[in-house]
């Protein structure tokens, strides 16, 4: 298995996210939902899914 | 005198929330006649038996025995679908039953649970067979439906075909009655079509005796192109089309030499190589009985119930350019109120049930009130959702009654919200009528489906795009503006149905079609061309919901999610429950404290198998329905004993990847820890739950992280991104805090919300066992 988050990282490495965070005053994530495959009978997003 | 009897079948599979209204309606007809009748659903005894621990204990070989020989391509997603089987065989019958009892409608994390376990089920009954997607909305194996040559391959081959191979162990019982004269299956879709050549192959070769008779809409729709002999007379004598209530007894009287009248809409060899047929006749719908229920398993069904079928019309009034259904249904007719509210309250004191689901095409405005008036007036209290389309008089007036007398959602035909797309689909609905009644219904707390659909001949994408917005718009106003969070919305790519309006006269809607492949002879949809506007391929794009879809680790994941089916969105807003999330509730990480003298061992009901693919260890826990996998020296534990960690940690080379491994497997609860040494000094370090991958990164630092194990995607910004790529490979408190400079506070509540998504996770450990690892300067 690989770990190795540096390598999927697309481009950014920890000295240049630390630039950008200095003016990101975030302190929650944002699950996001996967869509689904939808067929006739799938419901729509609705984004309430964790 | 004996009275001969007939035997009725649904095949599999059709709707397993409820029963088919096709063989009740015609059990009470033949009961009426005075026959013996054998209602059997076929569809939901072979898919409850295949779903239960006794189904899937007895194919868990059969899909063990498939590993070697599969390509390398499909051995990843078969692997991890046999580690979840054990688990699936273990929980499945309580987890069955969970969701048949009405105390599941108001617990939403036992539904959760139990909902995760068949649907897992599903996939374990799919890998136990070549090319079989097994899902309770259709079924799609290596026989193709579209080819009479393999329909009729698949009847006699039962190591490859799922109903063959159910029929082999579970026999229709009965069928050593000598009073059994007539077997009858019905056939409403093409998912049925398989099933339905190999029960008449089954009944054939034990009682070549018995007629067997064929009917339903697919059938009318299959046999209208016949010219000559069909191969299907090998196991079926005869087939009816159109409605089955005047020409079955006519067809029983015959056969048992009772009366010689012509037989409505059938079928028969001419015995000459050619075809016979007979005109069909328009049943009277408000002279039917009563459909009778009696012999079905309405315990068995998949919702807490039953949520039993009835009619209050036949056929449709309307002439969609899309639909295909008054080709097989004859003329619109209605069933006259009272005698449905009857039928209703019959079935009610019979079955102790008070939910029913109208199954007509559609329930026009005089249905509507017809019903709902008789309902009012007489004071029942049953409860029952329907279909219907948007129009003016579907207005404040109707919905209150609709309400009053116990309705609890109605599906309506939406199609789209641009006025020149319906007027192409010659729907008939103005769109300025769609608000009005949208906020009549949703105002009278009559919850909503909404069937959209996308590519239409003509519709551009901007069109489609606008359906798609009012849609998602009128179920969040749903939710926050009316107090209604059970109504729904499905979109559908538009499929060109060859005995619809467009597929009679394509060139009238600027269609080409594309003829079906050699050999498909039952193909009813088809590919095409258009001259403007979307095409196939971008109505699918539309559709499938775009990037990010399934994800590629969790085979098992794929299936059919109960919760989306209408009979339970229907019972929750009956119930006016708290609706279910649609994944197990994970508990919250915990943070394991590793000494020196700890041991480990897998926790309860985890179980796993060394991968044939490379993966290493792959581990199921059940706990939140995870699949994980970890390098082969944590192969130890797979007896599930408990292990001393210095002795695991003799056979792992990095100490500090193990760390991460031991701390992942924990954040999933995956094991269970005895610290060994409760004084000793513990260090709290950050690791990666699991993988991630970086998706959509922004200029500003923001990204989205998505597990390939799971689907599952977390955005982040800058900040939150930063702690997870510093905390990868370990790191603790003191070094992410020099690392990020970020502030205190807001890097705990990041860490935090991290760990609660499973992105990070922590451990307390020995640093003197574990050799910390530290981040790179």
């Amino acid at each position: 298995m690989n770990i190795n988050h540096e390598e999927s990282a697309q481009e950014l490495d920890a000295d240049k996210l630390a630039a950008l965070a200095e003016t990101d005053e975030a302190t929650a994530v944002q699950p996001v939902t996967p869509k689904r495959t939808n067929s006739k009978y799938a419901l729509l997003q609705d984004g309430t899914d964790s | 005198m004996r009275q001969p009897r007939i035997l009725l079948v649904n095949p599999p599979i059709w709707n397993v929330y409820a029963p088919h209204l096709a063989v009740p309606l015609l059990a009470a007809v033949m009961r009426r006649h005075g026959w013996q009748v054998t209602s059997l659903d076929l569809s939901i005894e072979q898919t409850d038996w295949l779903l239960s621990s006794e189904g899937l204990g007895e194919l868990l070989p059969k899909a063990e025995r498939r590993l070697d020989g599969l390509a390398a391509h499909e051995r990843g997603a078969h692997e991890e679908i046999l580690t979840v089987f054990g688990d699936t065989v273990r929980r499945v019958d309580a987890a069955r039953a969970a969701l048949k009892s009405r105390a599941v409608l108001a617990d939403p994390a036992a539904f959760t649970d139990a909902a995760t376990v068949v649907r897992n089920g599903l996939a374990c009954v799919s890998a136990s067979f070549p090319g079989l997607r097994f899902d309770l909305r259709g079924n799609f194996s290596c026989f193709s439906h579209r080819r009479s040559d393999d329909i009729l391959l698949a009847a006699g081959s039962p190591d490859r075909n799922v109903y063959a191979w159910a029929l082999e162990r579970r026999p229709i019982p009965g069928l050593d009655d000598p009073d059994l004269a007539v077997a009858g299956i019905s056939v409403s879709a093409d998912t049925q079509l398989i099933a339905a050549l190999t029960t008449a192959r089954h009944i054939k070769l034990r009682r070549p005796d018995v007629h067997v008779v064929m009917g339903g809409n697919l059938t009318t729709r299959m046999v209208s192109r016949w010219q000559e002999e069909h191969p299907f007379f090998a196991y079926v004598d005869s087939f009816v089309s159109y409605e089955g209530e005047d020409a079955l007894p006519a067809l029983c009287d015959r056969i048992t030499g009772g009366d010689d009248r012509p037989v409505p809409g059938l079928l028969e060899r001419d015995g000459r190589g050619g075809l016979s047929r007979t005109p069909a006749a328009m049943v009277d719908v408000s002279d039917l009985p009563t459909p009778d229920f009696d012999g079905l398993p309405l315990d068995r069904y998949f919702a807490p119930g039953p949520v039993l079928p009835l009619q209050a019309s036949r056929s449709c009034a309307w002439d969609c350019a899309f639909c295909s259904i008054p080709f097989a249904s004859n003329k619109f007719r209605i069933r006259r109120p009272e005698q449905v509210v009857h039928d209703m309250a019959a079935l009610a004191a019979k079955h102790g049930s008070d939910s029913f689901m109208f199954v007509d095409e559609i329930m026009t405005l005089t249905s509507l009130r017809g019903v709902s008036r008789e309902l009012n007036d007489g004071g029942h209290e049953l409860y029952w959702y329907g279909e219907t389309r948007f129009s003016k008089g579907l207005d404040d007036e109707l919905a209150a009654a609709l309400r009053r007398s116990g309705c609890r959602r109605l599906d309506l035909g939406l199609e789209s919200y641009n006025q020149r797309v319906l007027d192409l689909m010659r729907k008939g609905t103005k769109v300025d009528d769609i608000e009005p009644s949208l906020q009549a219904l949703l105002g009278n707390k009559v919850p909503v489906h909404l069937f959209c659909m996308t590519g239409f001949p003509g519709e551009t994408e901007e069109e489609a795009l606008r359906t798609q917005e009012f849609a998602a718009q009128a179920l969040r106003r749903s939710v926050e503006e009316f107090g209604v969070p059970y109504s729904t919305a499905a979109n559908g790519p538009f499929i060109l149905d060859v005995l619809s309006p467009v597929g009679e006269r394509p060139d009238l809607f600027g269609v080409e079609l594309i003829p079906p492949d050699e050999g498909e002879d039952l193909a009813f949809d088809l590919d095409y061309t258009v001259s403007t506007g979307l095409s196939r391929q971008d109505a699918a794009r539309l559709t499938s919901g775009g990037p990010g879809g399934p994800a590629v680790g969790a085979a098992f994941h794929r299936g059919t999610w109960i919760g989306d089916a209408e009979e339970w969105s229907f019972l929750w807003a009956l119930a006016e429950v708290e609706l279910p999330a649609r994944r197990v509730a994970v508990p919250a990480a915990p943070c394991p404290e590793v000494g020196r003298a700890a041991t480990v061992r897998l926790a309860d009901g985890v179980r796993g198998r060394v991968s044939v693919t490379g993966r290493g260890v792959l581990l199921h826990v059940p706990s939140c329905d995870a699949l994980l996998d970890v390098p082969e020296e944590w192969r130890p534990l797979l007896d599930g004993r408990d292990r001393a960690l210095a002795d695991l940690w003799r056979d792992i080379p990095s100490p500090r990847a193990a760390a991460a491994t031991l701390a992942r497997l924990a954040s999933h609860g995956a094991l269970s820890v005895e610290q060994g040494s409760p004084d000793e000094e513990l260090a709290c370090v950050w690791y990666a739950a699991q993988p991630h991958l970086v998706r959509d990164s922004r200029t500003d630092g923001s990204c989205l992280l998505v597990s390939p194990e799971t689907g599952r995607g977390v955005r982040v910004s800058a900040a939150g991104r930063l702690l997870w790529l510093l905390a990868a490979d370990g790191a603790t408190d003191a070094e992410l805090a020099e690392r990020s400079r970020l502030p205190e506070r807001q890097r705990r509540l990041l860490l935090e919300n991290l760990a609660e998504h499973r992105v990070i996770a922590s451990a307390a450990l020995a640093p003197g066992l574990l050799e910390l690892p530290r981040v790179a300067a």
